[in-house]
């Protein structure tokens, strides 16, 4: 994504310096505030004393956590990636019957917020908990982030690597894996990494399958006792573990540049003809699509059914609604309003600096929600106790967790609105800040638009830091819904998924376009 | 002795035909060029050759093998026949020599010798052994396309289009390092091209392809100057095409008489000329009595070591010959080049001499 500037250029932009500087001292400040939760984990650890640390750190129990979380991880990405890949195959590069209609039901599930996905197994099957539970609905709720960056490189992939190799004495399935399988190494990573990250942040999705993880015990060990060392010292372990898979993605992905060598237009790769397998390898794409859309669509349907018009209470789900929908709204803004300093910066004036403040920004993304709320809420109670459970509290912790998220759509649009448009009006007497809002806001209003949709979807389904951080009296959707759940009052709990579900469906249908606009050649 | 034989092959694409019955022979040894404007079915033919497609109808042989029959098809992976494409298609994944050993067995003694001793036929440095593909030039990764298709010793090598993505001066000597080095390695070659001074200069043997059907093959010089239609002649070079009146083995057109190929054809006719059997003389010492015909220079472009002159063609009011509709086909401009050495200026007169022979095309 970065651009490359030409020597000229950076001389023009060191030239016209004080133009970034209202765009620079916010993006300082909004780095220096994404720091919070990661300063907050050091300063536990140094604080903490290694009496403290040994006595919570090293017990049985962290390391029963411990084991869980690594065994969750191990067990659920190779499957994941076996089982998308060959999806991906099937439906990109062989002659299965309705195509289309599999690429779109293999991204429908992200529609379904894992914890939803969970209770739907749950109250199908109760028998079903542990770490079986929690490896299937884990890669039933999250392989579509495999899934769409795998196809979307699948179908990007220049059929004439594959022709060469065949010219070479290569069989199918030599290809399939010296040439195929490598090219699709990034994309793996990428949406492994995903999914591990979630894995390890996900609260709902584990409880109610009576599994425990990091996320899980931290949150219990804060709803017992607040803001106590053991839920911050867990929190340090929780957030080793996720640089450690931070690095580790780094490392199996490499540095090499996976691009095709050339230009030439791409043609289509020609599609394997199953035969006789068609109805056999059919099977893999129904099979998942009813346990990953049909099993919650199926509960849904039968508690709804079950409840009747009485789970429908009025007085309950509006202002329920009505606070999501604050929330989002509120939150997206906020964020994306955010966002746009560092976004500016890393279009108009790349810099040492600005990819340092960008790196800022970006590494809170990957901590989990438990950790920001753990952070912002020891760091009010103890140094601005009046902010402590409020409102601007909960959306500072949004902004933090979805600034990535807004980051990369705001980057995008604002690539695609020239400079030349900001230095005319500056050369027609309008003051820096107001030249940029005029000109290049203005064109990257639409892009800017969608990626604050995506943030307001993701602030709709949040859970975990909510719960953690939300004002008394505040009930959004996810709660609602969560509070019926743990009640096992799953028919009353019904018509918030549905609306959480309805509400999710304009992010797959976002995250869908995008990934067909970037496989085009 | 026919190597590769293609018998009344056709392939179709959902409705669009893209070869038809298409029939071609490729000599041993030889390096065959495949030439024809884009959309004309060369880049199927090749396909098919490869195995990368197989024909809905014919066959094609290699030798005494059939590859392709009817629906029997033998996959590319084991036809042994090299391919070189367009960009070269180097895997991105792989470095310079694992691209290049790609189709030698990973367990094989002799790896890395053959490696080493393709990298120096195609004149590649050994240091640049762990190179990826993105840090080479264009040049460069044709090379190692080149070796690495070479690594099987296969019997036929088929390029497609592999120089037109390198710039004018790289392009030739290119193409003159892999016609060397195939030739050494004795492979047969078939080379597949829209540009047709490269068919003209790689091949000894040309196949001129149209709407999927071979129109004329044969050697380059022949296809050259003996054309089977106004459009093959178009396409293998810039022709003058005339209407004359046939009789005792000359053809008698607007520019003057000349010598036909075929002195037993009599009656109207249309024959080609090549420019360069044009030549012009200042009008001043021009003879009136011979054959020459005049013309005005009305346009010209300079062009380094030549002029490209463009001649408009005035009508003989001396000349006693009347022929019927003996216009140029088009109109009475053409183009012709020059020496730069001694420039002709706009709206000078000159006079036009025919050498060599017509041919006489229908």
């Amino acid at each position: 994504m970065s651009l490359a500037v030409s020597p000229a250029q950076t001389m023009e932009t060191k030239r016209h310096a004080p133009l970034h500087l209202p765009m620079i001292i916010p993006a300082i400040i909004i780095s220096i505030l994404s720091l919070i939760p990661l300063g907050f984990i050091v300063w536990i650890a140094i604080t903490s004393g290694w009496d403290t640390v040994r006595d919570l750190v090293l017990r049985p129990k962290v390391a029963e956590l411990l084991f869980n979380t690594l065994i969750l991880v191990a067990l659920t990405l190779p499957i994941a990636i076996a089982l998308t890949v060959s999806l991906a195959w099937l439906i990109e590069r062989t002659n299965l019957p309705f195509a289309r209609l599999w690429s779109w039901l293999m991204v429908a599930p992200l529609a379904i917020p894992a914890f939803v996905h969970s209770y739907a197994w749950a109250s199908v099957m109760p028998t079903l908990h542990g770490l079986p539970g929690a490896v299937m609905v884990s890669i039933l709720a999250y392989f579509p982030f495999l899934y769409l960056p795998i196809a979307a490189q699948l179908r990007r992939l220049d059929p004439t690597l594959e022709e060469t190799a065949a010219s070479l004495g290569h069989t199918p399935i030599a290809i399939f894996i010296t040439v195929i399988l490598p090219q699709l190494r990034l994309a793996i990573c990428g949406g492994a990494l995903l999914i591990g990250l979630h894995l390890l942040a996900e609260y709902g999705l584990f409880v109610l399958m009576r599994f425990d993880t990091f996320a899980t015990a931290i949150v219990d060990q804060f709803q017992a006792v607040y803001n106590g060392p053991a839920a911050n010292l867990l929190g340090g372990v929780l957030v080793l573990l996720c640089l450690v898979l931070l690095r580790l993605e780094v490392f199996l992905r490499g540095d090499e540049r996976y691009a095709r060598v050339g230009s030439g237009a791409a043609r289509h790769a020609p599609k394997w003809r199953l035969g006789a397998f068609t109805w056999i390898a059919a099977l893999l794409p129904t099979a998942l699509t009813l346990l990953a859309v049909g099993v919650p669509i199926f509960t849904l349907t039968r508690w709804l059914i079950s409840g009747g018009a009485g789970v429908w209470r009025l007085d309950g789900i509006v202002p329920a609604l009505v606070q999501t929908a604050a929330l989002a709204v509120g939150g997206a803004l906020i964020t994306t309003l955010a966002a746009l300093p560092i976004a500016w910066l890393s279009i108009r004036a790349p810099s040492r600096v600005q990819r340092a403040l960008e790196a800022c920004h970006y590494y809170v993304g990957a901590l989990p929600g438990v950790i920001v709320a753990l952070a912002l809420v020891t760091i009010t109670v103890r140094v601005a106790l009046p902010l402590y459970q409020t409102m601007a509290t909960l959306l500072l912790a949004y902004l933090l967790m979805f600034l990535p998220r807004a980051l990369v759509g705001l980057r995008a649009s604002i690539a695609q609105a020239p400079i030349e448009l900001e230095r005319a009006a500056v050369s027609l007497g309008k003051p820096p800040l107001v030249a940029i809002w005029k000109t290049t806001l203005r064109l990257a209003a639409p892009g800017a638009a969608a990626s604050a949709a995506l943030v307001a979807l993701g602030i709709a389904n949040e859970l975990t830091g909510t719960l953690m951080l939300a004002p008394n009296g505040t009930r959004t959707l996810a709660m609602r819904f969560w509070s019926y759940t743990s009640e096992l009052n799953f028919a009353a709990a019904a018509p918030y998924a549905v609306l959480m579900v309805v509400l999710s469906l304009p992010l797959v249908l976002l995250l869908r376009l995008e990934a067909d606009r970037e496989s085009k050649p | 002795m026919s190597f590769v034989t293609l018998d009344n092959v056709t392939k179709r694409y959902g409705k669009s035909v893209a070869v038809t019955g298409l029939n071609l022979t490729v000599p041993a040894g030889s390096r065959t060029a495949i030439v024809g404007p884009s959309g004309s079915g060369k880049t199927t033919l090749l396909r098919l050759i490869a195995g990368f497609e197989s024909p809905d109808q014919g066959s094609i042989a290699l030798g005494d093998t059939m590859l392709a029959e009817g629906t029997m098809s033998v996959p590319a992976h084991r036809r042994g026949i090299g391919y070189v494409a367009q960009e070269g298609a180097l895997f991105p994944h792989l470095t310079l020599a694992a691209n290049i050993g790609f189709g030698i067995a990973r367990n094989s003694p002799d790896r890395h010798a053959r490696i080493a001793e393709l990298m120096q036929q195609v004149g590649l440095a050994p240091s640049m052994h762990d190179r990826r593909p993105h840090q080479l030039s264009g040049g460069q990764q044709q090379r190692v396309a080149l070796a690495r298709a070479m690594a099987r010793q296969p019997k036929l090598m088929l390029l497609d289009e592999p120089f037109s993505a390198l710039d004018a001066g790289l392009r030739e000597a290119m193409r003159d390092m892999v016609g060397d080095v195939l030739s050494t390695a004795g492979i047969t070659t078939i080379l597949v091209t829209h540009d047709q001074a490269e068919a003209l200069s790689f091949a000894d043997h040309l196949a001129v392809l149209r709407d999927g059907v071979v129109v004329q093959a044969g050697p380059p010089q022949d296809l050259y100057l003996r054309p089977k239609d106004a459009q093959t002649a178009r396409f293998l070079g810039d022709a003058i095409i005339l209407q004359a009146r046939l009789e005792d083995g000359f053809a008698h057109t607007i520019l003057g008489s000349v010598p036909t190929d075929t002195p037993s054809r009599r009656g109207n006719a249309t024959i080609m000329l090549r420019p360069e059997q044009l030549e012009l003389t200042s009008a001043g010492q021009t003879d009136p009595s011979s054959t020459t015909s005049l013309g005005r220079i009305v346009g010209r472009t300079f062009r380094g070591s030549t002029w490209r002159l463009l001649i408009e063609h005035l009508p003989a009011s001396s000349a006693g010959l009347r022929l019927p509709s003996l216009a140029l086909e088009t109109s009475s401009i053409f183009t012709i080049e020059t020496p730069s050495l001694a420039p002709l200026e706009i709206g000078a007169t000159v006079g036009i001499q025919i050498v060599g022979t017509a041919h006489i095309l229908a």
